[in-house]
């Protein structure tokens, strides 16, 4: 404790570090008539990283193969010591993930934050929200069951709704004309790096226009 | 922003003691947090049931036809199983020259190792190359046409 102590007070000393936490973190107050329900953005960014730490242990065990897929996920909940616990904090988590932010959004609109100077705020949530969608989309069929099978089927027909281009879009997100392997690799890239890093990206973004603004103060 | 405090010397000291009962609480909660996530953890990243203690190694008899060999592992060993016209020989694989995984030469019903040329017959004897120890025999019960190396 006291080698700690004098390791942050010598980089105190040299870099003023205490200042920048107070501003921003122990000495940062918010409007007192704030309640709980200004949690649920915080929650949402709790459980993202949640998802990407449990994310990262599963890949050391996943195999995006279709003949390895699902022994692999099979492997982790019930031979990796605690496997099954990671597998299922991440597969809940997104979810969670989900319903947080929809239910951030929810209380936005009811009070009706995203007026001026907030629009971009809002508009940058609701890309998160979709490539929120997307990178739970893309995570459903990695263990390669009967179930995501079929989620993914459905799912990838969906944009053939759409007219003259329809078709096109939704053999380009299943890598073919049917849900295959090669689907597999696609939906791996995307929900291990594509979409994370987006994410990342937007959430910077969010985060940002939120410290120019302030909060938005209820009243 | 800050919060008045009584001034007698009695309530200065509850004070401190409150403060001093909430710093040991939350210092305890979070130990005690860190320790639920960092035990799943760290147990995830041990090695796997199936890797840490090997089971015993079995092979199908009609996987390995005459004139053919295959490798296995146990307990961290590779084992090269052969089969010579019908008689069925295991060995450690690892050459006793310096280690090195030796392969099985089907047309000459050798083995050759890939690092220093060491060769071996069908019997594990050394036929040449720069060892004169023989490939360890390993032992070998079967049953069923089923290998299985304890």
């Amino acid at each position: 404790m006291r080698l700690l102590k004098a390791c942050y007070e010598a980089l105190d000393k040299r870099y003023h570090i205490t200042p920048v936490l107070e501003k921003n973190l122990t000495k940062k107050w918010v409007p007192r008539t704030l309640g709980w329900a200004a949690c649920f953005g915080g929650l949402a960014f709790l459980v993202f990283l949640i998802q990407v730490f449990t994310g990262v242990l599963l890949l050391i065990y996943y195999k995006p193969d279709p003949g390895r897929a699902w022994d692999s996920v099979t492997f982790i909940k019930s031979n990796v010591p605690m496997g099954w616990l990671i597998q299922r904090v991440h597969s809940v988590g997104a979810n969670l993930m989900i319903a947080l932010a929809i239910m951030h959004m929810a209380r936005i609109a009811y009070y009706k934050i995203y007026r001026a100077p907030r629009e971009l705020h809002w508009v940058s949530g609701v890309i998160l929200l979709g490539l929120t969608t997307f990178l739970a989309f893309t995570g459903y069929l990695l263990p390669w069951t009967n179930l995501s099978y079929w989620g993914a089927s459905v799912g990838t027909e969906i944009p053939g709704a759409v007219p003259v281009v329809g078709e096109q879009i939704v053999t380009w997100a299943r890598r073919g004309p049917t849900i295959s392997g090669e689907t597999l690799g696609f939906f791996f890239a995307m929900h291990v790096w594509v979409l994370p890093a987006t994410i990342v990206v937007f959430l910077g973004m969010h985060f940002a226009m939120i410290r120019r603004t302030g909060i938005s103060k209820p009243l | 922003m800050s919060i008045e405090t009584s001034q007698s010397p009695d309530a200065r000291r509850l004070d401190e003691g409150r403060r001093r009962f909430c710093q040991a609480a939350i210092g305890g909660m979070a130990v005690v947090a860190t320790g639920a996530v960092a035990y799943p953890v760290v147990s995830f990243l041990r090695l796997p049931k199936s890797q840490r203690q090997q089971e015993a190694m079995e092979i199908a008899l009609s996987d390995l036809p005459d004139g053919s060999a295959l490798w296995g592992d146990h307990m961290g060993r590779q084992i090269v199983v052969i089969n010579v016209d019908g008689n069925i020989r295991a060995f450690d694989g690892s050459c006793p020259h310096l280690g090195c995984i030796v392969q099985w030469e089907v047309a000459s019903r050798s083995f050759l190792c890939p690092c220093h040329g060491a060769i071996f017959n069908d019997q594990g004897q050394p036929t040449g190359g720069p060892v004169n120890a023989p490939l360890r025999p390993v032992e070998f019960v079967v049953t069923d046409g089923v290998l299985r190396i304890a």
